[in-house]
């Protein structure tokens, strides 16, 4: 009997990756065989925190003249893929803007359920769904594909930080105080999405079937024995927990993983301590290089990638020198100054430029994996053009937490929903109607989105 | 017992007011800002001792208070629950001697600051992280395979029906029914087509650890019932297994589960000695501290390496030992209390810990070497370098953390945020002033005192302790000031006091603190906030610890012979 894996990757082993990957995953059909004029979209979200500095973000001239600022710089040659977005607020109800911002960055919704606050007690949570959940939801309903996941949740170094209720730290939810935390594990994350059994002949792939189908129908069978004796609640759990087991099954009978796994080879072999502060750098671009695998392999079309936490401390030693302040001379001039606890100070003209080179850091971590979307192909068309991606942060200026002048920029068009290429600039509207108009850019039919919507509809001119 | 939370209002409400004038924006933008402490989660103005049964509370002293001895059973829900990482990690390992990793198993959500899973549903990635664990467990264990089954496996199928019932009744806690057997009996003959007798029960075990009955605890109650029902004994041996091992019953717990004698008060209370007696109840309640006090972050804890080289993971480990080594041995001494937790002055300390504390390596020691201490240089687990260092930054300690973790966790008052606009970044070291005369400078502010009057009163308490706990006598050619001074809190714990030790004696007797200290073992024992139901739970549990001088081991088992230990309730 072979358990054998595909990790630690040999060059034959990945061979073999590939081979039995195809071999017992034949897709269904419906998935390649689609018709090629109709595109497929797809939404990805990034988020980094602590606001931004905004003279330093906000680009200059009109919407189509428009130059990128020196955070925005490195994002230069996908300028014509971008619309860059300022003006848009979001809605403040009191309590710390890292929290509610966290929380409101993509569901556009009150944080409802107990006080806010920074205590242990809080447990207060955004009272509706993010929009990727909302338009991954609607992907599944309409259910023209089958997709090995209906959303991907990822993340880098976004483990909770003590004493705060989850709103400071979660920004995807998949409905009212429903948090979906992300996969903070790249290691993980790939042998989620690519480990696949290895099998000799096709008899012994029929017979690894047939154990996985036993296996399954065992769990979903208690699954819903146990369901049918709960109340509301646990059975909305177990019913969740059904859907993710089901899930696997559509995997296993070979959805979405025909995917050659061996660009990411050698960076999955060579594993990194994944809480380590100066891994940050190399555990982005991993997660952003599975990402892309994902989807282009079209193992999703939702996805989500958060990069630290609100009130995230990450010390960016390589973002240039650190700030000089809060040490002594005789022992150094090099303290490690974390993001958050640079950003406030945010008037001391050595973290002004820290906090810049930080958020342009973030830039170029955006610019590299927009470069990989559009270095793939699809039917005449780039796969970022088919994407809608939308980059967010808590806060506008960190050190205020303000949340005026949310600084947003989307890139790709949504296989041609939106036009690119633009800077936009609005006066003060919530960013809900920014929300209303990526959900309506996916295909969603929506006009208003999350309880803090005050019924303004899309943002004018996008979609 | 409504009296102190009045006072503590009123304390805090002229605090609060200075706090706000700090801020301008303290707690939010509209209507009063939150007071520290308060307790109250509907938003409304009413002080949380008026809370109604019904309404959520999360404090023991406030629910207690509507405790109203009715003769009946009465319990607030317990949702379903998944086991958390630490649970799932035991329970694989006691079922099977194998360890799997959880590294990727997406976090656990928390209720207060401990680790609980009642929250999140499991969500696609965690499903296939289960899977893959499963998987890795089913084959480390058939590698071994005589060494999990008890009969001999050249019995086929016959043996695998005996290692179904038997695997079964641990792994799911409860003896499994004849068409499970059945139903698992067809997994094994799938599997043992390919994998002969170990194949079979490789996927007997990859299909029961996905399995809900694993995954979750299960309890059922009749549905659409509205009194209470007693558990069964199979759902008690496994609360008091989770609870005190976190890891799922043994042999014996399941025996008493399976005679029907897991029933009366007393028959808890003595399982539970012996879990607590046992190896792994020794080395499992330290978990408690360290969520209570937020220090479980320690693998991810930084330190100047320029300034601490020393502190590495090895150094970090032993912190962590420390913390369960010392809980264990308040715990397993007869009169081990509250106060020695908070006061006592010596400590247990294993390999490069002993250099934090200035002691020389007494050789290859099996066990922690204690090391007693003068009057007042160390005070229990206030003094824990895993306590001091947690609560600091990376080149010195901090006032400000130390003084938010002591209200936040110690006394269950919560602060408002800190807000925008203002500069948190800790002083400059410099080589002529102390820590309390570096951070003296917000508290000198008027705009910032009334906030920090809260905070750093409490936290100046600390300064004889540097980044990483070591002891200091001096500190930039200066003698240190150890004066603390605790404001806006009850009258029984209020007023200066000199340091942990000072700190410590006034904690000892709060009833703020020791109702805190209730509430926070509320949490970690049932992994839910207490409510309204639990009136009556809640005012045994304080009762009991407080009649028995705040004996921790009365406190611990006393959790056991609750209603809210024993009795459940169907979904309101």
């Amino acid at each position: 009997m072979k358990h054998s894996t595909f990790l630690p990757f040999s060059r034959r082993s990945c061979l073999r990756l590939t081979a039995a990957a195809l071999a017992p995953f034949i897709p269904l059909g419906a998935l390649r065989a689609a018709p090629t004029n109709t595109r497929i979209k797809r939404l990805v979200l990034l988020f980094s925190p602590n606001g931004t500095i905004y003279d330093k973000w906000k680009p200059s001239g009109g919407e189509t003249d428009f130059q990128l600022s020196p955070i925005l710089a490195p994002l230069q040659p996908l300028r014509s893929k971008l619309i860059v977005i300022d003006g848009l607020q979001k809605k403040d109800q009191g309590g710390d803007h890292h929290q509610t911002g966290m929380a409101k960055t993509w569901t556009g919704s009150l944080l409802a359920g107990d006080d806010l606050g920074n205590g242990d007690l809080n447990q207060a949570m955004p009272d509706g769904p993010s929009i990727d959940q909302a338009v991954a939801t609607d992907i599944a309903t309409k259910g023209q594909t089958s997709l090995a996941y209906k959303s991907l949740e990822l993340g880098v170094q976004t483990n909770t930080l003590s004493g705060q209720g989850p709103a400071w730290h979660r920004m995807i939810y998949s409905g009212p105080g429903q948090q979906r935390p992300p996969q903070n594990d790249p290691y993980a994350l790939f042998d989620s999405l690519f480990k696949g059994p290895a099998a000799q002949g096709q008899a012994e792939l029929d017979q690894i079937r047939a154990e996985n189908k036993s296996v399954i129908d065992r769990i979903n069978g208690d699954l819903k024995t146990l369901s049918n004796a709960m109340g509301t609640t646990d059975r909305l759990k177990l019913e969740a927990h059904l859907t993710a087991i089901r899930a696997i099954e559509q995997r296993l009978a070979g959805v979405g993983s025909s995917c050659d796994a061996t660009q990411v080879r050698s960076a999955v072999d060579n594993k990194l301590d994944i809480n380590a502060n100066d891994n940050f750098p190399a555990l982005v671009k991993l997660t952003s290089d599975i990402l892309v695998l994902a989807l282009k392999c079209d193992v999703t079309r939702v996805a989500s990638i958060q990069w630290s936490v609100s009130v995230g401390n990450v010390v960016h030693r390589w973002a240039g020198p650190l700030p000089s302040s809060g040490t002594s001379p005789d022992r150094d001039s090099q303290q490690p100054v974390g993001h958050h606890e640079s950003s406030h100070n945010d008037s001391n003209a050595d973290h002004i430029a820290y906090l810049t080179r930080i958020n342009t850091w973030y830039a170029e971590q955006v610019a590299y994996l927009l470069t990989q979307l559009d270095s793939v192909q699809e039917d005449g068309a780039t796969l970022l053009d088919n994407c809608l991606v939308a980059y967010g942060n808590e806060l506008s200026r960190g050190g205020a937490h303000s949340i005026d002048h949310i600084p947003f920029v989307l890139a790709g068009s949504a296989a041609g929903a939106i036009k690119p290429g633009r800077f936009l600039t609005f006066n003060g509207d919530l960013h809900n109607r920014l929300l209303v108009s990526m959900g309506q850019a996916m295909g969603l039919d929506i006009t208003k989105f999350g309880s803090d919507d005050d019924g303004n509809g899309p943002l004018p001119g996008l979609v | 017992m409504f009296d102190y939370h009045w006072s503590c209002r009123k304390a805090l409400l002229g605090l609060s007011l200075l706090g706000a004038a700090c801020t301008g924006t303290v707690g939010g933008s509209a209507g009063d800002p939150p007071l520290p402490g308060s307790t109250q989660t509907s938003g409304g103005s009413s002080p949380s001792a008026e809370a109604v049964p019904g309404e959520r509370v999360t404090n023991v002293a406030d629910i207690s208070a509507l405790c109203q001895a009715t003769g009946g059973p009465s319990v607030a829900f317990t949702p379903l629950r998944r086991l958390n990482q630490l649970e799932y990690q035991n329970s694989v390992f006691d079922l099977l001697g194998v360890e799997v990793d959880t590294a990727g198993f997406v976090p656990d959500s928390r209720v207060g600051t401990f680790s609980s899973n009642v929250e999140v549903a499991v969500s696609d990635l965690q499903a296939d992280q289960y899977k893959l664990a499963a998987e890795a467990a089913a084959a480390k264990a058939t590698a071994k395979i005589a060494s999990i089954v008890a009969c001999d496996p050249s019995g086929g199928e016959a043996c695998a029906s005996t290692f179904i019932g038997d695997f079964g009744l641990k792994a799911f806690r409860r003896p499994l029914t004849s068409e499970e057997q059945a139903s698992y009996r067809d997994v094994y003959r799938t599997g043992s087509v390919r994998g002969g007798f170990a194949g079979g029960v490789g996927l007997v075990i990859r299909a029961m650890l996905q399995s809900p009955y694993f995954l979750y605890q299960v309890e059922r109650t009749p549905l659409g019932q509205k009194a209470a029902t007693a558990l069964g004994p199979h759902e008690i041996a496994s609360r008091l297994a989770y609870l005190l091992w976190a890891s799922t019953p043994d042999a014996a717990l399941l025996a008493a589960a399976a005679s029907a004698t897991l029933s009366t008060p007393d028959q808890l209370r003595a399982q539970a000695m012996r879990l607590l007696a046992d190896p792994r109840g020794k080395k499992t309640l330290g978990r408690f501290q360290l969520e209570w006090l937020q220090l479980d972050g320690v693998d991810r804890l930084e330190k100047d390496s320029r300034l601490f080289p020393s502190f590495n993971d090895a150094l970090k480990q032993a912190m962590k030992t420390e913390v369960a080594d010392f809980f264990a041995s308040v715990l397993e001494r007869p009169e081990g209390s509250y106060r020695d937790l908070l006061t006592a002055p010596y400590a247990l300390v294993t390999g490069p810990l002993l250099q934090v504390y200035g002691a020389s390596s007494p050789g290859p020691a099996a066990g922690p070497t204690q090391l007693d201490f003068a009057a007042g240089e160390r005070s229990g687990i206030l003094t824990q370098p895993l306590f001091l260092a947690t609560h600091a930054h990376q080149n010195q300690g901090s006032p400000v953390k130390r003084g938010v973790v002591v209200r936040q966790a110690i006394l269950c008052q919560d602060l408002p945020p800190p807000p925008a606009n203002v500069n948190n970044a800790p002083p400059a070291l410099s080589p002529d002033l102390t820590t309390r005369q570096r951070f003296a400078a917000h508290s000198q502010n008027p705009s910032c005192a009334g906030c920090h009057a809260l905070i750093d009163g409490i936290g100046f308490g600390f300064e004889r302790y540097d980044a990483v706990g070591g002891y200091r006598a001096m500190e930039s050619g200066q003698a240190i000031d150890q004066a603390g001074n605790l404001v806006g809190a009850t009258p029984d714990v209020e007023g200066p006091f000199e340091g942990p030790q000072g700190l410590g004696q006034k904690l000892a007797a709060s009833e703020l603190a020791r109702s805190c200290f209730v509430t926070q073992w509320f949490r970690y024992a049932y992994k839910r906030q207490p409510q309204a139901g639990d009136a009556c739970t809640a005012s045994s549990m304080l009762a009991g610890f407080t009649s028995s001088g705040q004996n921790l081991r009365e406190l611990v088992l006393s959790a056991v012979a609750t209603d809210a230990f024993r009795y459940g309730v169907a979904e309101p």
